[in-house]
This record gives structure tokens, C-alpha cells and sequence, in this order.
């Protein structure tokens, strides 16, 4: 597995998106208790993606900007209302038995890792389960992968027999980013995953999932709004504001000259690194009634 | 605590709004008892904002509930001493007598603007319920300063929000209304537990904005809570860093980005990305975790995790004491830190010694 820089980071031309999106549509209707309409909400809007492989691609946007319902579509917890997701150029369909060997490939990492794992069931078996939902009966195949995972967060084979409650908000997203590493996925979407954890911690998954990548080759879609953590991450952004891709650019692009205007918004938002930047700063958001 | 400010915290016309001194606050649990807060001390002056800074458990908003006494007072036991506008000691009053204190000279603002808020009134009545509470106004009279506080937090359509409630607005506008609650009544005292941290990062801006002419305009002394270095760097003055309920470094904000001086300050500045950071390289990180209270560890509790701890750090409790860094533009005693190595670090750094420490 060779290095990725993520500082040199245009696509290579030579190679084929991973995963793409085309003309991605995402419709949420209310209905009255009759079933009849009442109105409805786009959250994602005719979005188009290309994600490389071992790259990272970063969604980020603000709260309702559709940055978690494009990353539940693209796994297929979701159903678009209209456009196309391909795999390695195979259409991946939700609803479709076919398409279900496909979406193994796409594993979720969630945001908080108390909600995400079940309290009453030990490590062991939340990993396992993992596989036995595709359909995988080996007991020693399994037993073999819980190791594995375990060992690629850092973990040994005695935490499997822990309950998720017995360990850290760290601990716990390690286990998260195990259960995903379960079905040996190539893409992982990783939803605001350290956004809930502390500073000292944070840090510590930021560079698990950097370890994981170089060594599995893993993709990654990183959905967050944390513009500092993208920065130090992402090969490509992708701004959303509104259901809407508004601008993609590398990571380097983006920081060094924002096209549009919530992107530049966006950017003069971030908390400045020391105090003597106080003044220096142009403090941009004027337009409160934006809030 | 020692500091140049020490001279006048004793005579009652101290600028100091709040002075809190050697506060232990304990809780009954099932474990036995559990001193979240242990010996902590600082004061806040007039017009100056005071950045509590830590991880989860490290004790600082039990600090800030501490001050406002919203703590259960069955299974809380308090010590020490909190003294409000020089003259006024918030831990022996009765609850009758703190009462008033509250929401009109203490004010105090919390992270999730939503749960602060009654979902089934208005904007307007619970803002005219809050300032008729505190003052003689008259209805309209409380209505009319309702409207002119929506309109200093900068809320757009004012007059609609007043009929609105909590649900129809969105979060930044939600905080801006809690903001405006809490400065209805001009306290001299405001405690913002992490107000930032639910909301959008433009919208943090705003309000981070916000809380900083408030407190020019008011004179507010102002206690800010958070965990987030990049809203120190924003708006704090002076910045407490705390870890397992006590305080490990005391300084100005400049000082706590160009010389911090305990270990665990130089790790959460390291560890935390910025737009600059080289991410060619793994972020340097803190090894572990924050251990619970009811494992509190003797002598320096930072000691396991540090990479210059030596046998000494883990022998006896280190005090918080001036930092003595030669060419440093602090003046004595501006700077405390609780760690006893900490004026050896740099040297360490630079010649890359630490690495032999680690294995002391």
C-alpha cells in the first residue's frame, strides 16, 4: 500500500471514480393522517459526486444543508427520488436484492458512538453480527475477522468479551469503526464521526482513520462541519448550502481561493487559531439574518 | 492563589465581580464520595471575559453551577468560597436569599438554547415573565425592554419573534433569545456554559460577536465556558485550563497560545487541527483518557499521560505556583501553572530528550 499525500490531491486521471452520484435527488413528502400531500422538502438536489479510490472526500455544510441525508443515500439507507448511484460503475439500487453484495462495500461510521452500538450485547457479538447479517455462517472465518478488526483499532481479542458501556467515547467510536471494518469494505462514510468526542480524542480517531486508509486503502466520505478537521483531512471538499453542491475543489483550492459566496462565508466562520489574529481577521458575517 | 491582582481582592471596592476561592464541591454517589471540583480558584473582573477551558469531567461546568448554586444541595457539598461583588458570599446564603441573584446579578446562558426555552409560550411572555420577575416594571413597560433586548442581540424581525415560540425559529435566533433573557436584567455576572457548541459555525461567529459587545456595553464580567480553543483564541481574556476538577494553568490568552506551560495545555494546542496544520504528518496526540473521579490518581493526575512525567510527578500533589520562564513577558505571578517540571519542558523539547523521560 503506497503512501496517499493528501496534500497533492487532484484526481488521478488514469483511474475510475469509486463511487459516483449523478443528478442525486432527494424528496421528503409529508402527508396528512389521510395520506394525502402536504408539502414536501428537498433536501438533496440534482448533486453530483466523484469519489476516487483511497481518496477522502469531505461534505461540509451547515446543520439541514443535506450533508447526512446525501451520505444516507449513497449508502443506501435511503432511497433517492431520482438519480443514480454507481459503484465501481455498477448502478447500486436500494431496494434492489441485487444490489445488496454492492452496499456491503459502503459501511457507515455514526456520530455518536453511545447511540450506535447495542448496550446489551457484548463486542463480540455486535462485530459478528456484522457478517452474519450478509449471510456469513464460517464460524472460524468470523472469528478470524473480529480479530483482525479488533487489532486494526487497536484493540485486543480480551475486548471482545467487554459491553460497550465499559469503555470511553473513543473507545467506543474505535469499536463503531471496527464493526465497520467487519465486512471489509471499501468505502467508509463516516458522519461527523469525532464531532462528539474530546479534543485529546479526537485527535487520536483522526489518525486511526488516517492509519486505516493507508493500509486498507480504504475510501472515505467524511461528512462534517468542522472546517479545521476537513482541512487537515480531505483530499476534496464538497460545500453544500441547501441541498446543493454549491462548490468542489481540492482541499488545497478551497482553502486558498473560495468561489462562492457561503464558502467564503463559511471560512471566515472559523474560530482563528491565536488571539493576535484578532484583529487582522475581516470579520465577514454580517448578514445576520441569514442566522 | 497568588496573582498581582492579590492586593486588591481585599478591600470591597475590588473591581472583581466574582472571586472564588479554593472551591471544593463534593457529590454523594454510590461510589462513595466524589469531589468533582477540587480547590479551584479565580476571580473575574468587570468588562473581562475568563475562558473555563477543559474536556468532558474535567469539572467545569460543575464549576459554573457551583457559583449559581443549581446543583442538588441534598448531595452536593460545597467548601470554600465564592464572593459576588466583593462582598457577597453566594455559598451561605440560604436558597430563599440566593434566589434573586439569579437571572437578574447572575446571568447565565446554556449550550442547548431548545431545552432552556417553554416549548408552549412566546418569546415575549417568557422574556416579560423573566424581567418582571427582577424589576417593578409594568407590562408594557416589560414588553418595551423585551422588544430593545431582542433587537441588541440583533435578531431580525424583533417584533414578529415576541409572538412567536421557541420551535419556530432556529437555533442561532433560539440563543440570541436566551442571550437576550439572561442580559434583560443587566447582571453583573454571566455564565455562558459552552453556548456555542450546538450551533452552526457562521452562526457561532455571530454570537461569539454578540457576547463580546454585550460584555463592552455592560461591563459584564463574563464566565465562558467551553472546549473549544479557537473560541479562547476568539473572545476569552484571560483563560483557566482545567483537568480533573483542578486548575493546571492560569494565564492571559496570549500567553496560554505563545507559552503554555503544562504539558496537558501544550497537548490540546498540538492536538487540535487547524487550518495550517501539516497534514502530511499524524496530529501529535494525548495517549489515554481523562480517568473517572472515583479513580483519581495521586500526585500530579496528568501524570500518566504525560510524555515528561517523572517518579517525582506522581509522589506528591503539585501545587498551582507561579510559572518562572526566563525571558518570558509575563509579569511574575501572572502565570500559574501545576506542574513541576514545567520550566524545564522547552529545554527538553529542544533536545529531544522527552522520549527518554516517557520511559522513566
Amino acid at each position: 500500500m503506497t503512501e496517499t499525500t493528501p496534500a497533492s490531491a487532484e484526481p488521478p486521471q488514469s483511474t475510475e471514480p469509486l463511487l459516483t452520484a449523478r443528478g442525486l435527488t432527494k424528496e421528503f413528502v409529508s402527508r396528512s393522517p389521510l395520506g394525502f400531500r402536504k408539502g414536501a422538502v428537498t433536501a438533496v438536489k440534482d448533486l453530483n459526486l466523484e469519489i476516487y479510490p483511497r481518496q477522502t472526500y469531505a461534505l461540509v455544510g451547515e446543520s439541514g444543508s443535506g450533508k447526512s441525508t446525501t451520505g444516507r443515500l449513497l449508502q443506501g439507507l435511503l432511497t433517492p427520488t431520482s438519480g443514480e448511484i454507481r459503484l465501481a460503475g455498477q448502478v447500486l439500487d436500494a431496494r434492489s436484492k441485487e444490489s445488496r453484495p454492492l452496499r456491503r462495500d459502503i459501511q457507515m461510521i455514526f456520530q455518536d458512538p453511545h447511540s450506535s452500538l447495542n448496550p446489551r450485547r457484548r463486542v463480540r457479538h455486535i462485530l459478528e453480527e456484522a457478517l452474519r447479517i450478509v449471510g456469513q455462517r464460517d464460524r472460524s472465518i468470523i472469528r478470524a475477522r473480529v480479530k483482525d478488526s479488533l487489532e486494526a483499532v487497536g484493540f485486543s481479542q480480551e475486548h471482545a468479551e467487554r459491553f460497550p458501556h465499559e469503555f470511553s467515547g473513543g473507545q467506543r467510536q474505535r469499536i463503531g469503526i471496527a464493526r465497520a471494518l467487519m465486512v471489509e469494505p471499501k468505502v467508509l462514510i463516516c458522519d461527523e464521526p469525532v464531532s462528539a468526542l474530546d479534543v485529546s480524542i479526537q485527535a487520536q480517531v483522526l489518525n486511526l482513520l488516517r492509519q486505516l486508509q493507508r493500509e486498507r486503502g480504504l475510501t472515505y466520505l467524511f461528512i462534517s462541519h468542522d472546517m479545521s478537521v476537513v482541512r487537515y483531512l480531505a483530499d476534496r471538499i464538497g460545500v453544500m448550502y441547501q441541498g446543493e453542491l454549491v462548490e468542489e475543489n481540492t482541499s488545497e483550492g478551497l482553502y486558498t481561493a473560495p468561489q462562492h459566496p457561503y464558502t467564503q462565508k463559511l471560512l471566515a466562520s472559523v474560530p482563528i487559531q491565536h488571539p493576535r489574529q484578532r484583529q487582522q481577521r475581516d470579520r465577514l458575517p454580517e448578514n445576520a439574518d441569514q442566522v | 492563589m497568588t496573582t498581582t491582582h492579590a492586593e486588591n481582592h481585599d478591600d470591597a471596592g475590588s473591581p472583581d465581580v466574582l472571586r472564588v476561592r479554593d472551591l471544593r464541591t463534593s457529590f454523594a454517589t454510590e461510589d462513595g464520595l466524589v469531589t468533582a471540583v477540587d480547590g479551584v480558584s479565580f476571580h473575574v473582573a468587570r468588562g473581562e471575559i475568563l475562558g473555563i477551558v477543559g474536556e468532558s469531567g474535567c469539572g467545569k461546568s460543575v464549576t459554573a453551577e457551583s457559583v449559581m448554586r443549581l446543583l442538588d444541595e441534598d448531595t452536593t457539598d460545597y467548601d470554600g468560597s465564592v464572593t459576588f461583588d466583593g462582598t457577597t458570599e453566594l455559598l451561605e446564603l440560604t436558597e430563599d436569599q440566593m434566589r434573586p441573584y439569579r437571572g437578574s446579578r447572575l446571568g447565565m446562558i446554556f449550550q442547548d438554547p431548545m431545552s432552556s426555552l417553554n416549548p408552549v409560550y412566546t418569546i415575549g411572555n417568557q422574556l416579560i415573565e423573566a424581567i418582571r420577575t427582577h424589576t417593578r416594571l409594568t407590562k408594557q413597560q416589560a414588553a418595551d425592554k423585551a422588544l430593545q433586548m431582542l433587537q441588541i442581540t440583533g435578531i431580525p424581525e424583533p417584533e414578529l419573534r415576541l409572538r412567536q415560540y421557541p420551535h419556530q425559529l432556529s437555533g442561532g435566533q433560539r440563543q440570541r433569545v436566551v442571550i437576550a433573557m439572561a442580559m434583560c436584567c443587566e447582571p453583573d455576572l454571566l455564565i455562558a456554559d459552552e453556548p456555542t457548541t450546538a450551533l452552526d459555525v457562521t452562526t457561532q461567529a455571530q454570537i461569539l460577536r454578540l457576547i463580546d459587545d454585550l460584555r463592552c456595553n455592560y461591563d459584564t464580567g463574563t464566565m465562558f465556558i467551553t472546549h473549544d480553543l479557537g473560541v479562547v483564541a476568539e473572545i476569552c481574556d484571560r483563560v483557566i485550563v482545567m483537568y480533573l476538577g483542578q486548575v493546571i494553568e492560569d494565564t492571559d490568552v496570549h500567553t496560554l497560545f505563545d507559552e503554555p506551560a503544562h504539558p496537558y495545555t501544550r497537548g490540546l494546542l498540538a492536538s487540535t487541527p487547524s487550518l495550517e496544520t501539516d497534514n502530511s504528518k499524524d496530529l501529535p496526540i494525548i495517549p489515554g483518557a481523562v480517568p473517572t473521579l472515583t479513580q483519581v490518581p495521586d500526585g500530579c493526575r496528568f501524570a500518566a499521560r504525560c510524555p515528561f512525567a517523572i517518579d517525582e510527578c506522581t509522589r506528591a500533589t503539585p501545587e498551582l505556583r507561579p510559572h518562572q520562564r526566563p525571558g518570558s513577558h509575563t509579569a511574575a505571578g501572572d502565570h500559574l501553572v501545576r506542574c513541576i517540571r514545567a520550566e524545564e519542558i522547552p529545554d527538553l523539547l529542544s533536545t529531544g530528550d522527552e522520549q527518554e523521560d516517557t520511559d522513566d
